[in-house]
């Protein structure tokens, strides 16, 4: 096959298993992130902000050595050009990766939800962002400007990111899956807003502003993803599941899973996108509510830690099982035990279609897995994988 | 401030149509400028 037939045989082999039918084989798809600027001993921060080049060539190199299907994502996620005019935000990029700084997570304060339920794009604007960015204390001239030269930046780094996925799909034959990133409305007051001290008073104290906070939230996403008329090639939505496992299942149900469903009707159902979501932690004694999630809809959850038969075999029809290839092993295991591991997790996983096998977590640094193991594991699941 | 910021972001809305771009991509890119400022940076 030449590359752009690869690059189709990949395409189908996704589209199929989110499809609820069974593709030609297990499609593999690690969440490998900055593990590969470590691996191909290309700097990160190089990558992100001064040549693209780099980013494909860590991505290459990557591709070159360890047969997958997709890229999950090429990492770059954080316009940090962009946070620059604004004197920084609430994350920063070295070569280790990125890391967060601060408390920039909490820049709401108690009592303000009902003022985010009213109007989301007014109280970012009025309140919220001069809260975070005291350059903003000047004249009106000079915002319209500060403004203009961040849109330039944020509409550059779009470019920037977009030239590398080009490159990778033509080049290598290899789809990046994941084109855009978005998160569940608590995992923005989480994570943006409130932090967890101050999302878990409010779960306690307020869960009515809570919610009409996130019905309001998830309006706001919804009409700015739908506006931006993505091409149907880039309609899959990652997002990262984050505070669900720190709520009490009754909570979750009550406060988190009506926008999911939302979500998944929406966006999926409804509209036919790909709705990737990272199940962090651990998911078992949720279960059971997840049943109340639409079936039929092209979701794949990439599950951290659990019993992955049991989840898989519960989920199916709502949800893709991603994973199957567990830190311990890859960072642990000698070279000549991953091959045995791989044939049980595929005899477990694989029959009946609805598997994606990848790794159970994000590899950040070298630490996160021997590189001997991971090309083994998927040389070996690449052929086992056969339907 | 003696002025509201989303005067300042409707300024460059106004500006952005009034040279030519589509008002509805105006719009959408100032939503996202704006929620990349709460929520990405």
């Amino acid at each position: 096959m030449n590359k752009e037939e690869m690059l189709a045989y990949r395409k189908k082999l996704f589209s199929d298993v989110v499809n609820h039918q069974t593709p030609d084989r297990v499609p593999l798809c690690p969440f490998v992130e900055t593990w590969v600027f470590h691996y191909s001993g290309i700097s990160i921060k190089d990558a992100f902000l001064k040549d693209n080049k780099l980013l494909f060539n860590a991505i290459k190199k990557f591709a070159d050595d360890v047969p997958v299907d997709a890229v999950a994502s090429i990492s770059n996620t954080v316009p940090f050009k962009m946070g620059k005019n604004f004197g920084g935000g609430i994350y920063t990029v070295n070569d280790d990766g990125v890391q967060i700084i601060g408390s920039g997570g909490r820049i709401m304060e108690d009592g303000e939800l009902l003022e985010l339920a009213k109007d989301v794009k007014t109280f970012f604007a009025n309140t919220l962002a001069p809260r975070k960015f005291p350059i903003f204390n000047q004249s009106l001239e000079k915002n319209v400007d500060l403004i203009k030269k961040a849109i330039k930046d944020m509409v550059d780094w779009g470019a920037y990111n977009g030239e590398v996925v080009g490159r990778i799909e033509q080049e290598l034959g290899l789809p990046v899956i994941i084109k855009a990133t978005n998160y569940m409305p608590m995992d923005v007051i989480l994570d943006y807003l409130r932090d967890f001290v101050g999302i878990s008073s409010d779960v306690r104290r307020v869960p009515d502003e809570i919610y009409a906070a996130s019905e309001s939230l998830l309006d706001f996403v919804m009409d700015m993803y739908l506006e931006s008329n993505l091409p149907e090639d880039d309609r899959w939505l990652f997002s990262p599941l984050h505070y669900p496992t720190y709520m009490r299942p009754k909570d979750f149900q009550k406060l988190y899973l009506p926008f999911m469903k939302k979500y998944i009707e929406e966006f999926g159902v409804k509209r036919g996108y790909t709705l990737h979501f990272f199940m962090e932690n651990d998911w078992m004694p949720y279960l059971d509510i997840l049943q109340e999630l639409p079936t039929g809809a092209k979701v794949i959850g990439l599950f951290e830690i659990g019993h992955a038969r049991e989840i898989k075999e519960k989920l199916k029809g709502r949800m893709v099982y991603q994973g199957g290839l567990a830190a311990s092993d890859l960072k642990f295991r000698e070279k000549d035990e991953i091959a045995d591991i791989v044939k049980k997790t595929f005899d477990e996983l694989a029959p009946g279609g609805g598997f994606i096998y990848g790794t159970e977590y994000s590899m950040m640094n070298m630490n996160d897995g021997k590189p001997e193991n991971f090309i083994e594991a998927m040389t070996v699941a690449k052929e086992y994988g056969k339907y | 401030m003696e002025y509201e910021l989303m005067d300042a972001f409707n300024k460059v809305q106004e500006d952005f149509i009034s040279e030519g771009m589509p008002e509805e991509q105006a719009e959408a890119l100032i939503k996202k400028v704006i929620w990349n400022l709460i929520c990405r940076i």
